[in-house]
């Protein structure tokens, strides 16, 4: 291919997708090359099992930013997104608990629980939704920059501060509780039942490699807040043809803006000339040349494979390599030829039209974990089970279902290796099926098709390095300013004309386009195409 | 029929399409409302009294048997959680009814109290019957001289049978009784009220009736007139009992300091920042206004909740807004509840407040005038029942 | 108005305020329930003829400008350089043995004698720490050695601003390496210095100490910075001796000291102190208290329940003392053997790995008793014969992974069972030790509890948490040592900069009440 492009994006899912219709629609020739046959990445459909779709990967888009959905007229391009009915937690003894958006139908479920909890539940969202409302414009801006002099990173860092300033010292004061404590300390302060506090306490490890007594979780809890102040635009659901529709969506829209977008096109390394990226070179031995190089991979893949340390000092490379990915997730997809019926509460019902999450107390969540630090998969897992061919038929035949499980904690670093996970792979998918089947008997007799995606399926298949969904862990020391790394949090390289715009950029992983979104706009005001 | 949810209960609206006719029988005749949803709390033990007047704008701990007081219960910086009444049924028996759930806030400033708190909302259902004639209708069934029964005070009593509290309140500022009764006879309540008021025309009335009369009555709403500071978005949502003008439920001389206690001090010394007063809309620009358009004013049975701008007498400069508006059908004025900056809260002002017609937005003049635009003297005088009360 | 002050508790920090506020000639009486001075620190018989120097058995978190302020040297106080650390291992493993990581100095300490480091292929590495702890110490010093800022931000703070300078002072790269440092989990902190698993652990274990947390915690790495910038010269004598100068002290400047009387309640009337009820009924008038107790022990048992404005109390709730360790004393009839190491050592860490530390603290947290407790070991005889019979020698032990209680409580056989694992652990690393045991002190955090007067038996009168420093320790209200209730002033190691023997918070809190007189123009 002798045609040269303003900029190529490595990588086809949403991030990448989203760059790219960003950069076309600033009328710019950009071509997008995903190595696999679908595009999403991360944020994909599959029909596995004939007849049911499978959203493989990640299950509910979590942040859509409305103004790429605005800017980029995803509505229009396809997208559309059913809110999740409720948050459902069964026990195994007891009627369960149901959240649900009418704050008086949840205030009953959790007075049943504790009446001092049932009245403060309503305070806590209130209290996390303006702490939201501060941290919003953080995530919609590129990342400030505490070391530098700059004025308008000044002028940036002054406005934050004025906003922080301007919270009611009980704001302020849980703001700074919120960046340090754990999740389980944090509602310690405002609950006292446990059966509560543990679903509420899931938000804040998802992804990660914590528990939900780890310093630091607390600030991951305010993520799940952030949906609700999207106001009209709000988010929390699922995507009308899974998650592979997302994606979709924003290929529409790349390519109505005049991107090119190929499959089944691998990139085998970064070309780089005269010390500058100047284009690719896929598998089958092709160079395409470009201006500018966008890699929508996971940022150790990026300089560690795909350009090669030879191009990069060794301090980068030191700091790169300390850049950690550890993979805690696993993902358990399943073809069901019938609704499973929850012994706390069984039948059909709204209850089951949310997100369902296996996790009865703190301490089964803390257990979780434990187990999964010394390189085991838990064996009593944490679940978060959606049925979302209930909020969207097209995803199953009439009367049938599919069922996505999110599994936490799988340990891409088992003890005998990560290259051991094939052979547990089964005995994983055991464990999960089994857990869930306690609080839902007749589940397995129910399963037709079971597809188990272990960390190094994810890794292997995904390209997601040791299995992380996030493309590196979302830990202070690696978020803000210091993703991926301090000095080049802001979506360059060291290469001059290389750039990164995925989730391993800011603000970070989760079904978002906003580190696509704002890479894109970093790269058009660099004015290098 | 029209229904609302109110804390988890579906409510009457108006039995009717139009709740005019429910407007008329509280303020001409008796009508009869249920008011079960009022969140209430009994707080039992030596010392109730104690922690009342820990979280209580009033003194309850000074409060005499079977008095009833309206107050707040306010946050530790001053600003107003709620407001409701709190009821000292007996000296190791109060009750506390307000808008919102209390229970958690109630337990957490009971430590080293010696009481026991329980939320009776679901218990205890309430019924309120507001009007001229009430006294007329409830003093042949109830087992004392109800004539006698001073304003805001509670006792129990046996009403053809059932045992009842009645407290000489209410939220129409009209004559008025509350009837306390356990949860599972209030239907048998309410059918005997029926039957024996009917010779009375004893109206069940909804929430759109009551709307029209609290604020004929200048009586606040929480969450319409203002947000506990609890629930509020951004700090300028909250208001202090002063900037609610509610400065007399607010008893600063007392044995045991309530909690917002200091932050009032403090705010006492530097005035409040703002006024929650009683705005009369210009009758005569009203009409002018439609006239302009070809129409007469015509105002619906029911009171606004949405907030219009206020404006300084420039017409421009924005210095508030009214929270709550109503036509008024025996007052012929329009009304309004209206927060305004404290300097344009004196009375006898001339603000300007935004009044769309024909979706035109304009601004008509709201003097500023006392806000109990309605308080008749039957409201709280005693005297043996006649029989047709003007 | 009385001229009295009152100070609760003849601990460390009690003594440090009690001698700075009677120097200033204030009169000044100090309330101790028990029979000596030291609290924590002081030194006593746990078995016939054999004494130890302390639950803290370290004293070199002293804080220098404290020693200097109370002139010690003058009082006796005698500084010497820490002694090395033997990292204890099983069999012939190789036994490394630490300087100890610190921010400063005293230059005033005497020269050093014993054991030499023995680092082999790590010593780069170490040496890498401890540049990286010298280069941060005066930045962190100026946080823990200055008042905690009030957080009310509506004007600029002074204080606040100077330590953002400060930190700014590092150099940009400096800067953002510290805080990405001090975010991490310790153990992946200390493997960009140290691949030696071993090695790490036992770097890792004295941070872990009085924290809620594993070596894979997230913050940990930032506590470890934090004690290593706190950490200075070695008192001789150790927390003993420190306690008694401090009495010494104390008493040369006037204050008096009642011992074995207890405070019942502090009197407040109109939101002001009034003084003191003593247990039996004796009052004593005052107008200045300060409690050195642990915070939640004086507001919550100290004070009545109507006098105690609710934001502090929601405040002090907040205040998490969950302890993770117990107290161990043995009298032994000869020096250990190591048998990693020959030589005579003075202080011993027996931590395993990075993921057995991490399973303690499982331990703890699930309440159960840890298999393989890690042990933090002092031998105070070493360099004092004279706390054992001759040829005899105490060992002194922290052991790191003890629930408060454990599932099914303290019986007597769960107390034998967690004393038995400590003791396996040392017959590993030191053969015959077990035989050599004369005598045994077990304090379960119950024990010191009720012996301390500690909430939750913690050590540090509360844990170490980034949400639990500075303007955060215990809060808002209380982390500036003087209360919103008049005349009442806090002065434990609940109470910013924090817990150990470090003598700073006794001297903020004495720094607080003239401060406070100063402003009432009360008294120069």
């Amino acid at each position: 291919m002798s045609t040269r492009y303003d900029a190529i994006i490595i990588g086809g899912g949403h991030n990448g997708l989203v760059c790219a219709a960003y950069l076309a629609k600033a009328g710019r020739k950009v071509l997008v090359l995903e190595r696999r046959p679908v595009l999403g990445g991360a944020a994909v459909t599959e029909e596995l099992h004939p007849g049911f779709k499978y959203t493989v990967c990640s299950y509910v888009v979590s942040l859509m930013r409305p103004w790429i959905v605005r800017e980029l007229e995803l509505a229009r391009c396809g997208l559309q997104l059913i809110p999740l009915e409720c948050s459902f937690t069964p026990h195994l003894e007891g009627p369960g608990l149901c959240r649900w958006p009418d704050p008086q139908r949840t205030r009953e479920e959790i007075a049943g629980l504790s009446v001092a909890d049932a009245e403060q539940y309503p305070r806590f969202g209130q209290a996390m939704g303006r702490l939201a409302r501060f941290v919003k414009d953080v995530i919609d801006q590129p990342a400030p920059d505490p070391a530098s002099l700059w004025p308008s990173d000044l002028g940036q860092l002054a406005r934050h501060a004025r906003a922080f300033q301007q919270l009611s010292s009980a704001d302020a004061l849980n703001q700074i509780k919120l960046a340090t404590m754990s999740a389980a300390d944090l509602l310690d302060e405002w609950f006292e039942s446990d059966a509560l506090k543990a679903p509420m306490s899931c938000s804040g490890i998802i992804g990660t490699f914590l528990g939900v007594r780890s310093p630091g979780t607390a600030a991951v809890l305010l993520h799940h807040y952030m949906g609700e102040i999207d106001g009209a635009s709000r988010a929390w659901g699922i995507a009308r043809g899974g998650n592979g529709a997302v994606s979709e969506a924003i290929a529409t829209a790349a390519r109505g803006f005049g991107a090119t977008i190929r499959t089944q096109a691998a990139v085998a390394r970064i070309l780089v000339r005269g010390g500058e990226a100047a284009g690719v070179v896929l598998d089958s031995g092709d160079e395409i040349e470009a201006k500018v190089v966008v890699s929508a991979a996971e940022p150790r893949l990026t300089f560690l494979r795909l350009l090669g340390r030879e191009h990069l000092d060794d301090d980068f490379v030191a700091r790169i390599k300390r850049y950690r990915c550890r993979g805690s997730s696993g993902k358990v997809n399943l073809a069901l030829d019938r609704l499973p019926s929850f012994t706390c509460r069984p039948g059909d019902g709204l209850h089951i039209r949310g997100d369902i999450a296996v996790a009865p107390s703190i301490d089964y969540l803390e257990e979780a974990y434990d187990e999964a630090k010394y390189g085991a998969f838990s064996r009593r897992p944490y679940l978060n089970v959606v049925i979302p061919s209930l909020l969207d038929p097209t995803l199953a035949p009439p009367g049938k279902h599919v069922m996505s499980i999110f599994v936490q904690y799988a340990p891409y670093a088992l003890e005998a290796g990560p290259s051991a996970w094939p052979s547990q792979r089964e005995a994983f998918g055991d464990a999960v099926v089994q857990t869930l089947a306690e609080y839902c008997p007749g589940l397995e007799a129910s399963i037709l098709h079971r597809q188990v995606l272990t960390p190094w399926d994810l890794e292997q298949q995904f390209g997601l390095t040791e299995g992380n969904i996030f493309h590196g862990e979302l830990t202070a020391d690696q978020l803000l300013f210091q993703r991926p790394l301090a000095g080049w949090a802001r979506y360059r390289s060291p290469v001059p004309g290389l750039w990164m715009c995925a989730s391993g950029t800011h603000p970070g992983g989760g079904v978002m386009g906003a580190p696509g979104g704002l890479a894109a706009k970093a790269i058009l005001s660099a004015a290098v195409v | 029929m029209l229904w609302k949810e109110w804390n988890g209960y579906a409510s009457v609206r108006a039995f009717d399409a139009h709740s005019e006719s429910e407007y008329f029988a509280i303020r001409n005749k008796v009508g009869m409302i249920d008011v079960s949803p009022l969140c209430k709390h009994e707080i039992l033990g030596i010392d109730a009294g104690v922690l009342l007047s820990r979280v209580f704008s009033r003194d309850a701990a000074g409060l005499a048997e079977r008095r009833v007081a309206y107050g707040l219960l306010v946050d530790p910086d001053g600003y107003v959680l709620d407001d409701g009444t709190c009821a000292k049924l007996s000296p190791e028996h109060f009750r506390l009814c307000t808008s919102a759930r209390w229970v958690g806030w109630l337990r957490r400033h009971a430590r080293g109290l010696r009481v026991k708190i329980e939320d009776s909302t679901d218990r205890i259902a309430v019924l309120a019957v507001q009007g001229p004639l009430a006294r007329d209708l409830l003093a042949p069934l109830v087992d004392f001289e109800l004539g006698r029964m001073p304003f805001f005070r509670i006792r129990p009593t046996t009403l053809a049978g059932l045992d009842i509290e009645l407290s000489r309140t209410g939220y129409t500022g009209d004559l008025g009784y509350e009837l306390w009764i356990d949860a599972a006879r209030a239907v048998a309540l309410w059918d005997v009220l029926s039957e024996a008021g009917a010779p009375l025309q004893l109206t069940p009335f909804g929430l759109d009736a009551l709307d029209v009369a609290r604020i004929e009555a200048g009586f606040v709403l929480a969450g319409v007139d203002y947000f506990g500071a609890h629930t509020v978005e951004i700090a300028a949502q909250r208001s202090t009992p002063h900037e609610l003008g509610l400065g007399r439920c607010v008893e600063l001389e007392r044995r045991i300091r309530f909690i917002g206690q200091d932050a009032i001090e403090r705010e006492l010394v530097r005035g409040p920042a703002w006024a929650l007063v009683g705005l009369q809309l210009d009758g005569a620009e009203l009409e002018r206004l439609y006239a302009e358009h070809g129409l007469s004013p015509r105002f619906g049975p029911c009171a606004s909740r949405s907030a219009v701008p206020v404006y300084a007498p420039d017409g421009r400069t924005h210095v508030g807004q009214a929270t709550s508006h109503t036509w008024s059908p025996i007052l012929k004025g329009y009304l309004a509840l209206a927060s305004v900056r404290a300097p344009f809260g004196q009375l006898g002002t001339q603000l300007r407040i935004e009044h769309t017609a024909e979706y035109e937005r304009r601004t008509v003049t709201a003097q500023v005038v006392p806000r109990t635009f309605f308080d008749p003297p039957r409201k709280r005088t005693t005297r043996a029942p006649q029989q047709r009360a003007t | 108005m009385s001229d009295t002050v009152i100070v609760i508790g003849a601990g460390h920090n009690g003594l440090v305020a009690a001698a700075l506020l009677a120097r200033r000639g204030l009169r000044v009486r100090v309330i101790e329930s028990r029979a000596v001075a030291g609290g924590l620190c002081a030194g006593e018989a746990f078995h016939p003829g054999y004494r130890h120097i302390g639950v803290h058995h370290d004293a070199s978190t002293l804080r220098p400008w404290v020693a200097r302020a109370l002139q010690l040297s003058t009082h006796g106080l005698s500084l010497r350089p820490p002694p090395p650390i033997l990292v204890a291992g099983p069999g012939e493993h190789e036994g490394w043995v630490l300087p100890s990581l610190r921010g400063s100095s005293d230059p005033t300490e005497a020269l050093g004698s014993g054991p030499e480091p023995s680092l082999g292929e790590h010593q780069a590495g170490i040496h890498a720490l401890e540049a990286l702890l010298t280069s941060v110490s005066p930045v962190l010093q100026g946080f823990l050695d200055n008042p905690a800022p009030s957080l009310d931000l509506s004007t600029p703070s002074w204080p606040v601003i100077q330590r953002a300078l400060a930190l700014r002072g590092l150099g940009a790269r400096q800067m953002l390496e510290l805080m990405r440092i001090a975010a991490l989990p310790v153990d992946d902190a200390l493997a960009e210095y140290i691949p030696a698993p071993r090695l790490r652990a036992a770097l890792a274990l004295p941070a872990l100490i009085g924290a809620y947390m594993g070596p894979w915690s997230p913050h940990s790495a930032g506590l470890w910075l934090l004690q290593g910038a706190q950490t200075a010269s070695d008192v001789a004598g150790g927390p003993a001796e420190l306690s008694r100068i401090l009495e010494k002290v104390a008493t040369h400047h006037g204050a008096e000291i009642l011992f074995e009387h207890e405070v019942e309640r502090i009197r407040i009337e109109d939101g002001r102190v009034e003084g003191v009820v003593l247990r039996g009924g004796d009052e004593i008038d005052a107008t200045v208290v300060v409690s050195s107790l642990e915070p939640r022990r004086t507001l919550l048992d100290l004070i009545s329940p109507l006098d105690l404005p609710v934001q502090l109390e929601d405040e002090i709730r907040c205040h998490r003392v969950r302890a993770t360790s117990a107290k161990l004393h043995l009298a032994l009839s000869g020096l250990p053997r190591w048998s990693s190491a020959e030589g005579v050592f003075e202080r011993i860490r027996v931590a395993g790995d990075p993921a057995s530390l991490e399973r303690a603290f499982d331990a703890a947290k699930h309440r159960r008793l840890p298999a393989a407790p890690a042990l933090d070991v002092r031998v105070p005889t070493v360099s004092e014969p004279g706390l054992a019979p001759p040829g005899h020698h105490v060992a002194s032990v922290h052991v790191l992974g003890v629930p408060y209680e454990p599932a099914g409580g303290w019986s007597p056989e769960v107390r034998r069972r967690l004393s038995d694992a400590a003791l396996d652990q040392l017959e590993e690393v030191a053969p015959g030790i077990g035989a050599s045991v004369v005598g045994i002190e077990l304090l379960t955090p119950p024990d010191l509890e009720a012996r301390f007067g500690i909430s939750g038996g913690h050590l540090l009168h509360g844990e170490a948490a980034l949400d639990q420093l500075w303007s955060l320790r215990p809060g808002p209200l209380l982390s500036r040592h003087e209360t919103p209730i008049e005349g009442l002033f806090l002065a434990s190691g609940g109470i910013h900069p924090g817990g150990g023997p470090s003598g700073a918070s006794g001297a903020l809190a004495a720094r607080a009440i003239q401060e406070a007189d100063q402003r009432r123009g009360r008294r120069p």
